[in-house]
Formats: C-alpha cells, sequence, structure tokens
C-alpha cells in the first residue's frame, strides 16, 4: 500500500495542538480558485507502470510515513501534538490513511484529519472515528457559488458534517477568506446559521494569502482571471465578531 | 528604568571605548622601582596588583551607584604589557579598524612603545611562547589549524560562587594565616613556595581593601560638597559601603554588589583573564539579600532610609524595595558595559572579534539541594536584561526539569525582541557533565556555563580554554596527503592520496591519523604554555577566591584549583559532516564523480564545474535534517576528536576535554581553508558551533535539534546550537508556547544550549547598509550577543544568511 505525498512539513504548529508533522496528500476533488496548495490538487492515483510522477511528489508505503513522522515524536510527547493529514484530500487516498490512522492510534499519537467534507459518507465516517480532531473546512454555503469557485456540490459536503457534529468526535471549522468568494456577510451568515445546533463549535479564520496564488499560477492547474484580495484586519475583526454573536468560538488563523 | 539609569545607560553607550596607558605605566614603573629583587614571583606579582590599585586614578561618575573602574574613565582600555607588547603598528591597527576599533592618542602611543615596551619587550608571555613553541607547531599555527587562546589573554574561563557574600577580606586573610600556620616546612618540599603563594594572596587581599577605601575617601570629598540632601545622604551610604565591604561580608543587596564589583575590577586588572572574570549566579547569591530588601527582616539597616522614595507610600515596603533592587541591579549592569575586553589584534582578534567580554549572568536552575531554584528575583534580573538592553554583561537561562514553564516563557518574551539574549541552557545535561567529569554532585548543581557556553563549577574550577580546532582543515590536509594547499607545505603525515581510498572507511582512516598528529602538537604546546603561566604569571587575587588554593597553597595558574580541565575547542562539525557526505554519497554510493575529478574541481574552487559544484551543495545528505546517513558521520567525527582530546593529562593535574563551539573562528578558520567537497567556496566561513552549514538545514527546527542532539552532549563540555527565528513566528502565544516546548524537547534529548536570533534577514540587510540607523540592533553571534553593526562584513553576512525558520501555516 502506497501513498502520493507532495510535503512533509515538520513543526507545523497551526494544523492542531502542539508541535505537529503535517502530511500532505496528492490528489483533490476540489479545484478552489484561491487555493494556496494548488500544487496537490491533481490525482496519481490510478497511476500504473511508466507514469511519470512529477517531481516534488514522493511515494511513501506505510512504514516508511510512519516512520517519517515518528522522527519528531519527542516534540509531540513534549507539546502535546502529533501528525496532521493535509493536502490535497487525504480522504481521496483511502485505505492508506485509514491504515496510517490506525497505527497511530496504537501508538498513542494524536491526530488530525484536514478536510474538504467532500467524500462519500461511509468512507468519511470510517476516517473521523480513527481521528482525534477534524478540521473540517467549509467553504461557501450557495451551491451555484460553490460549484463555480470549488468545481463541486456542496450537499456531500454538508451530509457529512451532520454526521461529524453528531459524532462527538471533536472537530473544528475552517472558513477560508477570500474578499471576492467567501468573506461577503451573506456567506459568512449563511455559514453562522447553518452552523447554529451543531453544539459547541470552533472556528477558525484563515485569510487567504498571496502566496498560494503565486504557486497555484505557476502550477496552472487552475484558470483565473479573478484577482483575489484577503481581508484586511479589521475586516477580520469584524468576521470574527459575527461568528462571536452566534455564540461560537472564534480563532484568526489556524 | 528612571531617569537616572537611562542617563548612566546612555553615557556609557556614548563612550568611545579607547586605550589607557594607565595599568601598563604603573606595572612598568613598580618593575622599575621595585628593589626587593629577592621577593618570589608571585609576592612581586601581588604587589604589582597592590601597586596599581593603590595609585590609579580613582573614578567616580555623576550619579553613580556603583562604583569603581578598571581604567581612568569607563571604557578606557588597559594593555597587559606583561602578556603581549603592543607595537606602533598594533597600536594603529586598534586606532584605524573599522570594527572593535580603540582610540589610541599620540600620547598614550608614545607611552607604550617607548618606556613600557622598552621595559618589557623580551619579557612578555607572547614572545615567550612564540620562542618555545616548535616549527611544526607554529606551521600548524600559521595555516589555522588551530588558534592558541594564551598568546594574548591570559587563563580564566571561571567564575565566582557564594564565598564572597559570606566572607569579607579579613575571613579570607584568616583562612589564609591558618593555612600558612599549618605548612610542614620540615617535610613538605614545597613548603615555602606554598607560603610564598599564600603571603601573595595576603597582599592582594589588602590590596582590594585599601583600593575601597580610595573609593570611600573619593565619595566623602563628594560627599562634603554635595549641597543637595538627598544626594548627600546616597554618598555618604555609599562611603560607607566602600568602608564596611570588601574588608567585612556584605550586609545588604547594595554592597552585595558593590563588593562583587570591586573583586570584578581586580580580577581584570590583576592580569586580562579570557572571559574577563562573572558572578555567576547571581539570583541565588542574592536573594538572601533581596529578601531583606523587600522587607521581611530588614532590622534597621539604615539603607531603608536612603529618601529618594518616589511615590513608594502606599505600595508598602516590597514594591519599594523591589525598585531599588531592580535600580542598583541596572547600576550593576551598566558597569559590565563600561569593560569592553582588553585589545586584540592578530589571528586572537580574528578568533574572538568583539568588545564583549563574556560575562554570563547565570539565572535559574537548581540549588544545592537539587531543587527548583527559581526564585522572584530570577523574575527581577530578566526584567533587568529586558530594560537594560546592553551587550554586557551577557545573560543565560539556566533551564532544568524543575523550572516552571513561566520562566523560560519570560525570557522568550524578551528574546522576541530581537536581542539575542538570554540564551538557554540545560542545568540537567551541565550537571550530568560535571559528574561525568568526575565532579561532585553539589558542586555540579551550583555551577552552571560561563563564556559562550563552557560547563563549569564556579568558583571551585579552572577550565582553560586552550584554542580553537579547525576540523575541516584537518579533513583538507588530509585529501591532500599532508600537505596544506594553501601553502603547498607538508604539515601532516602521508596518509595516502585520496584516488586510492577504496571506500568511505580509507577517508576516516587517514583523518584520524592527522587529527592524531595535529592534537599531540597542539597538546605539546599547550604544556609548554602552562608551565609558562604558572612559573612566570601567578595571579594571587584569583587564587584567593577560588576553592582549593588557600587550603593548596597553589596558584591558581599552577593547578590550585579543586578542578583543573583542558579544553581544544572543535569547529566545523556541520562543516565537516557535510564534506564527508559529499565524499560519501557522490564518489563511492553514487559513483556520479570519481575522487580524482572532485579534487580537481575543489583546487581551482569549481571554477570549471559549477554543476558539479551545484549537485555537491544540493543533492548532498547534510547535517541539520534529521538525516541518519549525514548524522551517523557526524558522530563518527564527533567520536574520533573525542578520543582524541579527552582523558589526556593537562600540566595542573586535571585532564582535557571537548567543547564545540566557535566565537567568531568559523570565519576565520573558513578564510583560511580553500574550497570544500560539499561545494562551500573557498574562503567562506565553515559552520559554527554545532549548528548546521548555513543553508543546509531545510527540514525546520526541530529537525535540527534531532540532528544535534545525535552528538553525545553530555561527554562535553559545552556545545552551541545557533537557531534563527523572525519576529512574525513569535508574535503569539502559541509562538512563544512552540518555542519553550522545542527547548524543553531539546533539552530532554541532553541538548546543552540554544539560542536564538529572532530577527528578519531585510532588517539585517538594512541594518549593514545603514549602520548609522541600526546603532542598537543587537543580534546573536555564537555564544554572545553584538552590536550587528560592529561586526566584520563577512560575519554580517553569514548571519543574514543562516536558515530563517518560520513556521508555515497549514
Amino acid at each position: 500500500m502506497h501513498a502520493y505525498i507532495f510535503n512533509i512539513q515538520r513543526f507545523s504548529i497551526h494544523d492542531g495542538p502542539g508541535i505537529r508533522t503535517t502530511v500532505f496528500f496528492q490528489g483533490c476533488p476540489l479545484q478552489c480558485v484561491w487555493c494556496h496548495n494548488a500544487e496537490g490538487i491533481p490525482q496519481f492515483l490510478e497511476s500504473s507502470e511508466g507514469d511519470k510522477i512529477p517531481a516534488g511528489i514522493k511515494i511513501y508505503s506505510i512504514d516508511e510515513l510512519l516512520e517519517e513522522v515518528l522522527k519528531d515524536r519527542v516534540f509531540f510527547d513534549e507539546s502535546g501534538g502529533g501528525v496532521s493529514f493535509s493536502g490535497g484530500e487525504p480522504l481521496m487516498q483511502t485505505e492508506f490513511l485509514l491504515e496510517i490512522l490506525k497505527k497511530l492510534r496504537e501508538l498513542n499519537i494524536h491526530t488530525t484529519v484536514d478536510t474538504s467534507g467532500y467524500a462519500p459518507t461511509g468512507i468519511f465516517k470510517e476516517v473521523v472515528a480513527l481521528t482525534d480532531l477534524v478540521l473540517f473546512d467549509l467553504k461557501i454555503i450557495d451551491n451555484k457559488k460553490h460549484n463555480l469557485y470549488t468545481g463541486t456540490d456542496n450537499s456531500l459536503i454538508h451530509a457529512n458534517l451532520d454526521h461529524l457534529a453528531k459524532s462527538k468526535i471533536p472537530f473544528r471549522i475552517r472558513i477560508p477568506l477570500v474578499n471576492e468568494m467567501t468573506a461577503d456577510d451573506e456567506n459568512l451568515i449563511s455559514i453562522a446559521v447553518m452552523l447554529k445546533g451543531k453544539g459547541d463549535v470552533d472556528i477558525d479564520l484563515l485569510s487567504y494569502h498571496a502566496l498560494g496564488f503565486e504557486k497555484q499560477q505557476k502550477t496552472d492547474f487552475i484558470s483565473s482571471n479573478t484577482k483575489l484580495t484577503a481581508p484586511g484586519k479589521e475586516r477580520i475583526e469584524e468576521i470574527r465578531d459575527l461568528f462571536r454573536s452566534y455564540d461560537f468560538n472564534v480563532n484568526i488563523g489556524g | 528604568m528612571n531617569s537616572r539609569i537611562k542617563t548612566l545607560r546612555q553615557n556609557s553607550l556614548d563612550a568611545i571605548p579607547c586605550i589607557s596607558e594607565e595599568r601598563a605605566m604603573l606595572l612598568t614603573e613598580f618593575y622599575q622601582k621595585d628593589i626587593d629583587n629577592d621577593a618570589s614571583i608571585p609576592v612581586k606579582r601581588a604587589r604589582a596588583l597592590s601597586y596599581i590599585l593603590n595609585n590609579k586614578k580613582i573614578y567616580i561618575g555623576k550619579d553613580e551607584l556603583i562604583v569603581g573602574e578598571r581604567g581612568p574613565e569607563p571604557k578606557a582600555t588597559p594593555t597587559f604589557p606583561e602578556i603581549c607588547v603592543h607595537t606602533r603598528e598594533d597600536l594603529q591597527i586598534l586606532n584605524d579598524r573599522e570594527k572593535v576599533s580603540f582610540k589610541v592618542s599620540d600620547k598614550t602611543k608614545k607611552v607604550l612603545t617607548t618606556e613600557v615596551a622598552q621595559h618589557w619587550a623580551g619579557r612578555s608571555m607572547r614572545e615567550r611562547i612564540f620562542e618555545e613553541m616548535s616549527p611544526e607547531w607554529k606551521d600548524c599555527y600559521s595555516a589555522g589549524i588551530f588558534t592558541e587562546f594564551l598568546e594574548q589573554r591570559a587563563p580564566g574561563h571561571t567564575v565566582l560562587d557564594d564565598k564572597i557574600y559570606r566572607m569579607g577580606m579579613l575571613d579570607f586573610k584568616n583562612k589564609i594565616r591558618g593555612s600558612i600556620e599549618k605548612l610542614d616546612l620540615i617535610n613538605d618540599p614545597e613548603a615555602n613556595n606554598k607560603k610564598e603563594e599564600l603571603m601573595a594572596m595576603d597582599i592582594v587581599a589588602d590590596a582590594l581593601i585599601s583600593f575601597a577605601l580610595r573609593h570611600a575617601d573619593a565619595l566623602a570629598v563628594l560627599a562634603d560638597k554635595e549641597t543637595d540632601d538627598k544626594k548627600k545622604a546616597e554618598l555618604l551610604e555609599m562611603e560607607k559601603n566602600c568602608r564596611h565591604i570588601p574588608a567585612n561580608p556584605p550586609e545588604n543587596f547594595w554592597q552585595a554588589l558593590q563588593y562583587y564589583w570591586f573583586v570584578h575590577l581586580a580580577v581584570i586588572t590583576e592580569l586580562n583573564p579570557w572571559d574577563s572574570f562573572n558572578p555567576g549566579r547571581l539570583d541565588q547569591h542574592l536573594f538572601p539579600f533581596f529578601q531583606s530588601e523587600m522587607g521581611a527582616g530588614d532590622g534597621g539597616r539604615g539603607t531603608r532610609d536612603r529618601g529618594r522614595g518616589t511615590g513608594d507610600e502606599g505600595q508598602g515596603q516590597g514594591a519599594g524595595g523591589r525598585e531599588r533592587a531592580k535600580e542598583l541591579l541596572q547600576a550593576f549592569w551598566i558597569k559590565f558595559n563600561n569593560h569592553p575586553a582588553p585589545p586584540k589584534v592578530g589571528i586572537t582578534a580574528k578568533e574572538s572579534n568583539t568588545y564583549t567580554d563574556f560575562s554570563l549572568i547565570n539565572t535559574g536552575g537548581v540549588k544545592a539541594d537539587g531543587s527548583d531554584a527559581v526564585n522572584e528575583l530570577s523574575f527581577l534580573i530578566l526584567d533587568v536584561i529586558e530594560e537594560m538592553r546592553l551587550v554586557q554583561p551577557g545573560s543565560m537561562l539556566q533551564v532544568s526539569k524543575k523550572n516552571p514553564d513561566a520562566f523560560i516563557d519570560r525570557a522568550l518574551k524578551i528574546i522576541k525582541t530581537g536581542f539575542g539574549q538570554p540564551s538557554i541552557f540545560n542545568t540537567d545535561a551541565i550537571i550530568e557533565e560535571m559528574l561525568r567529569q568526575g565532579k561532585d554532585l553539589v558542586d555540579a548543581r551550583n555551577g552552571g556555563a560561563s563564556g559562550c557556553v563552557e560547563t563549569g563549577a564556579f568558583g571551585k574550577e579552572a577550565y582553560i580554554l586552550t584554542g580553537y580546532f579547525n576540523l575541516p582543515k584537518v579533513l583538507e590536509i588530509t585529501l591532500n596527503n599532508g600537505i596544506d594547499p594553501r601553502s603547498g607545505k607538508k604539515i601532516g603525515p602521508e596518509t595516502g592520496n585520496p584516488e586510492n581510498f577504496e571506500s568511505i572507511e580509507g577517508v576516516f582512516k587517514a583523518f584520524n591519523i592527522q587529527l592524531q598528529h595535529f592534537i599531540d602538537i597542539k597538546i605539546r604546546g599547550n604544556n609548554i604554555i602552562e608551565e609558562l603561566y604558572a612559573k612566570h604569571l601567578p595571579v594571587p587575587f584569583l587564587t584567593l577566591i577560588t576553592d582549593d588554593c588557600i587550603e593548596k597553597g597553589k596558584d591558581y595558574n599552577a593547578g590550585g584549583a579543586r578542578y583543573n580541565t583542558n579544553y581544544i575547542q572543535g569547529v566545523g562539525i556541520g562543516s565537516i559532516t557535510d564534506m564527508i557526505s559529499a565524499i560519501s554519497h557522490h564518489v563511492f554510493d553514487q559513483k556520479t564523480v570519481s575522487f580524482a575529478k572532485l579534487m580537481d574541481a575543489v583546487k581551482v574552487d569549481f571554477k570549471e564545474d559549477e554543476e558539479l559544484r551545484k549537485r555537491l551543495w544540493t543533492e548532498t545528505p547534510k547535517y541539520g535534517n534529521d538525516d541518519d546517513y549525514a548524522d551517523n558521520l557526524m558522530q563518527r567525527v564527533f567520536e574520533m576528536y573525542y578520543d582524541a582530546v579527552n582523558g589526556r593529562p593537562n600540566m595542573k593535574g586535571g585532564h582535557y576535554r571537548i567543547n564545540m563551539l566557535p566565537t567568531t573562528c568559523h570565519v576565520y578558520f573558513g578564510s583560511i581553508t580553500g574550497a570544500t567537497t560539499d561545494g562551500r567556496h573557498a574562503g567562506k566561513p565553515l559552520s559554527e558551533g554545532i549548528s548546521p552549514m548555513q543553508g543546509a538545514d531545510y527540514k525546520g527546527p526541530t529537525a535540527v535539534l534531532k540532528s544535534a542532539s545525535k552528538m553525545d552532549h553530555l561527554r562535553t563540555g559545552g556545545t552551541l546550537l545557533n537557531q534563527k527565528f523572525t519576529p512574525s513566528f513569535l508574535e503569539d502565544e502559541k509562538g512563544i508556547t512552540a518555542l519553550r516546548q522545542l527547548i524543553r524537547s531539546y533539552f530532554r534529548l541532553d541538548g546543552h544550549h540554544i539560542q536564538f536570533n529572532v530577527i528578519d534577514a531585510d532588517t539585517l540587510r538594512k541594518a549593514k547598509n545603514n549602520p548609522e540607523e541600526y546603532r542598537d540592533l543587537i543580534v546573536r553571534v555564537a555564544g554572545y550577543s553584538d552590536y550587528f553593526v560592529d561586526l566584520t562584513e563577512e560575519l554580517q553576512d553569514e548571519i543574514i544568511r543562516r536558515t530563517e525558520h518560520t513556521g508555515l501555516e497549514g
């Protein structure tokens, strides 16, 4: 069993508690216009012999990946950290993800999975059951716009979020803020309304950063002529206050 | 800080370092006048110190709270002609050089190059050393295999414990008397020498008392003239302090600081020992006085009514006491800043190119019984460090697993301001290092680190750094079959043409033979130098205050201390690891380049093969990335170096140990080392301390710490690891917490020391181009902090290049 991984970032401190190692899985079903990890979008899941794997993507077996992420175990222990799975969409490489989550649980190492929520519900349920903290991205409530900016339908995402909220598995909602697409009041209020009634919800507001756009232009996977901008500091605080008015715990940044 | 401290601090910053002829003149005068030619060398040296202290100008600055200067005024820096006679050219260089310069007036130049030079020519330690060293030693020295620490500065490298806070000089004199009475003049062949040494100690104890009394007299005159009642009372109090200490043990916080300061001055006037001197565990030594100051058991000692109370009312004694303790500490801090390191020239200036004189105040750690030593004063000292923002004294945090997180977090909030202080040390590792060296557990717990990162039993150990050792250069010579390619001279044994090596084992085998050869040369030279110091330059004052010199009747420089350790400091472990890794990976594993071709490319600094250089630079498994391939090679070099040095006897009855620190020597060593097989260009700096080669690490700080911890720190006497963070990383609590956890993890892995530079490269570039606008920018160089604009251009560039680790957002 192998996984396609485009980056392993040690000393991550914004993908869950403590000092973490974040594993970025290759391949994503969404094609968000603002994606700052756009090199992780293309899939190589069905790669057969002879397929050329682009530079930067590495193939790991379970044991190899385990060895790599365990290198920082002393830092995990000291900080209450652990391993984070991100991407791309980690759930797309289901079997591998389930296996590595199982191994890490046996070793008593804290895990987070950062997901778009776009996965068959059966798979989603299996994965979150093995995860200590789910980082659930929520982008656009209006399905038409969601389709336009991410290339996918959001009803599956919402169904999975429903399941997650009922499951008692700890989760955080992550909202990427892009002025032109997600950070308008209409969308944000819709998110707040949807989250209402899902218990104690923690929200991370992630400001779009221009770095992603530069990388994206280089990768060519998504073409967009729209100029994207990030909300300013004051606007972010306004947004924070908006969510607070719905009694959510809000955190700016990861 | 209050306006008084602000002014004192500014005055200190504004004072321009200059050379003073005062000490050299007085010393020369003494030796010319001294008619008692039969007196022993220690007694003469003692009388000479006494003569200087009794005749030097007494300086008392306006509004000072702690008094005493080594020179006639702040930053007026003496020379030590008994060690190094400066030539006209030396003085011109000191005056003219762009960095770390000292103004030399025409008058000073004249005096130093005539009367002083005439008397000391042929008698100075520097001349004696170069006269005694073998041709092989000189070849190695000029090739840059090693440096010689003791050719311009005296052995020292030590720290005071708590004894002066319990004992006045009169108590020391009593102890000396007891020791003299116990001498066995019939059966002990050493008894007469011991008696001379003890008499010398007695003379310098008196000298310190009279030095303080001279200050008391000057203060009395000032008080007499003072019309402002408050100021008058203060001057009288200071007079009283100088009459009470150092003859008697201090009775309050103020006297304790003043006493230490007089002791400090005596040590750095007697000779110019490396790392000046150091009060060590200040938060421990001063804590009882601090508690009294805070109101508990003040007992009407009369210091409380100093009458400067500005709004103390209603705050209770505690707050007023705290403010006053802080003010006194700040005044004390400024005194260190007034004292630049003695002027250095030649290679010694290159290996330690700084005004900083490495006084390193220790805070935190554990008590003698092993319990958490962090107290309220520890935190107050951190406040002082933050407010003073001075390069001198240096400061460090001793962190034991028993110390609270809040203590580290407080320090990180200072570090994040980009000041480079305090550095962070692992108390538990320091204790284990000392136990391994055979020291007593309590002595180990009462010790710490000094200088850059050196482990020591404070008040009880002479731990002498003898010189830096250039590991990459030794490999360069190995790869050239014993020849130094820079000079073409054969200085090492023939260990074979590298083209004939069949595996990396061949390289290691040849390297080990070269290593032994050069270490032997260094130690043979050290033995002679140690004896020269023991014979010609005893230091009765430093001896007086170091255990167990009085009991033994033996000088500090002759083995009087309880523990006597010699160090040879290894430099460039990161570079040499990458060099060997490149050979192993590209020549033997991948076979993508032949050894011959690699050596040809290195010889011409890759001028004809930039493609190969890039490949070596970017495609070699490198130290600092938690990659066992490279890290195992690092371990092998470390073990060889350890085996070559550790455990060998020195001349004082102690042993050689290793430590891994560079000060600024990695720049000098780099400048005389040609291109290297890791793709480094000729002349560029080597890696510093145990940090990875600049730019070689790309997997973030946890990987660097893992790599570094694969070295067995507990078998060293100190290692130095430098990490750089941008300020943005430390903006929020999350960053601070992560950094603390990083420190704790590294220390769990037995890491010895870590220091952080928090600064962004752009700021540094701006500072380099507009030095005037960045006078106050302090950066961590290597084991010490310095003003960025005072660094040489190479060093500035290197600091800019050092990898910036930033936490990436997920």
